[in-house]
């Protein structure tokens, strides 16, 4: 079994999520269910680290992927971004880790496109029926207030690139977001 | 409050809950047998007025308000008359089971969603876990106005897994309750007072078949309901 590589409290990381997918209670923020993982993903969430890549490569990424089961890319500008703190989310709950998960794709298909920085959410110990509307409570509280800027010119710039060969280019320099 | 503005003609000599039923706002009845007890604070009449008096009359001042009045003979010489004092007011708040009804109605898009939905593989739903759903906020609308409370409108919404889930969120709380696709025996909710100093949290599973939680309708009442009869003094 390979060894899981963990990310550490201080960093931080990116969840996508649909701008449409409002609470129609306060249409600022994203619904709940933009936290809560898939019962097929078994408890992991998907998130890009901080770290390793900047807000306007983790959607330039999303926005060379096809939507499923078509040709057609998805649209960056449909998405937002938010922060999740490590630290946070194991306050909400010590069992929840969040660990390195690198997608590459070789060799590199059009769609489909390589994602270095992806990281995973393990809310599998935690996710069970009666603490899952709990976990997904208060992740979103935590998430709410920390909505990522995304320069969406510099997404436009790199998709034009990875969409035709589905490699993520890193920015030389390119610092994590605040 | 002056008497002064009490004009008689406006008095109704009908007790509370006929009038309340004849505005058609409320089916159930809880003053049909309750004598609603006052304690006489005017010092002008503390001499003449028994200290606990029953008042069954009242004053209707507005569509959504009554006063409630009590009419007493004076044992003193010293005030000729009948005396008026209106003791409190009660302000009606409307139920908004209407505005419920037509949130459910609106939420009935959320079937018309296909499976993938999101672009990133979600469900689709079932009209059956759309209907224990919403089964659950008609059962505990209907519970909490017996009460004569109303229950907050809630976001109906469509979980990743085809789920149906139902949150409420206002100044002082949340509660969050998620009716997995086509799980027929427990949903499972979660809610918190939003008070840090005193939090009140409620987390427990909600058995599909039941009757209402005395608890759960407890917390309801506190954190994401209203009272409909809203008495100032």
């Amino acid at each position: 079994m390979r060894m899981r590589s963990l990310l550490g409290p201080d960093e931080n990381t990116f969840r996508h999520v649909l701008a449409s997918e409002r609470d129609k209670l306060n249409k600022s923020i994203p619904a709940e269910r933009c936290f809560q993982p898939k019962k097929n993903d078994q408890g992991l969430l998907s998130v890009d680290s901080e770290t390793l890549i900047s807000p306007e490569e983790s959607l330039a990424i999303k926005g060379s992927q096809y939507k499923t089961g078509t040709q057609n890319f998805k649209s960056p500008e449909f998405w937002e971004i938010y922060s999740l703190s490590v630290r946070s989310l194991v306050l909400i709950d010590k069992t929840i880790t969040v660990f390195h998960d690198p997608i590459i794709i070789t060799p590199p298909e059009i769609g489909n496109p390589s994602n270095p920085a992806h990281c995973l959410i393990d809310l599998s110990q935690v996710m069970n029926r009666i603490d899952a509307p709990e976990i997904i409570t208060q992740i979103r509280k935590h998430a709410i207030n920390r909505k990522v800027h995304i320069d969406m010119e510099k997404v436009f710039q790199l998709l034009e690139k990875m969409r035709k060969l589905s490699i993520p280019e890193t920015e030389e320099g390119s610092t994590p977001a605040e | 409050m002056s008497n002064s503005s009490f004009d008689k003609k406006e008095r109704l000599n009908i007790e509370m809950p006929r009038l309340l039923a004849s505005k058609g706002k409320i089916t159930h009845n809880r003053y049909r047998s309750q004598s609603i007890n006052y304690v006489v604070s005017n010092p002008r009449y503390e001499s003449c007025l028994p200290q606990q008096i029953n008042a069954s009359t009242l004053n209707v001042t507005d569509k959504n308000s009554w006063q409630t009045l009590v009419e007493n003979k004076p044992t003193s010489p010293a005030l000729r008359g009948p005396t008026v004092i209106i003791l409190d007011t009660i302000v009606f708040k409307p139920n908004n089971r209407k505005k419920l009804e037509q949130t459910i109605e609106e939420a009935k898009a959320l079937l018309k969603y296909e499976d993938d939905w999101d672009d990133n593989g979600s469900l689709s739903t079932s009209n059956e876990t759309f209907t224990f759903a919403t089964s659950f906020l008609r059962k505990y609308a209907d519970a909490l106005a017996c009460a004569h409370f109303s229950i907050d409108i809630p976001f109906i919404d469509i979980t990743v897994d085809g789920g149906i889930s139902l949150k409420w969120e206002n100044d002082k709380a949340i509660f969050f309750i998620i009716f997995e696709k086509d799980a027929t025996d427990f949903a499972y909710y979660y809610g918190e007072n939003k008070n840090s100093k005193q939090p009140d949290k409620i987390k427990n599973g909600y058995k599909i078949s039941d009757i209402v939680d005395d608890v759960l309708i407890a917390w309801m009442k506190k954190n994401i309901a209203y009272e409909e009869f809203i008495r100032s003094r």
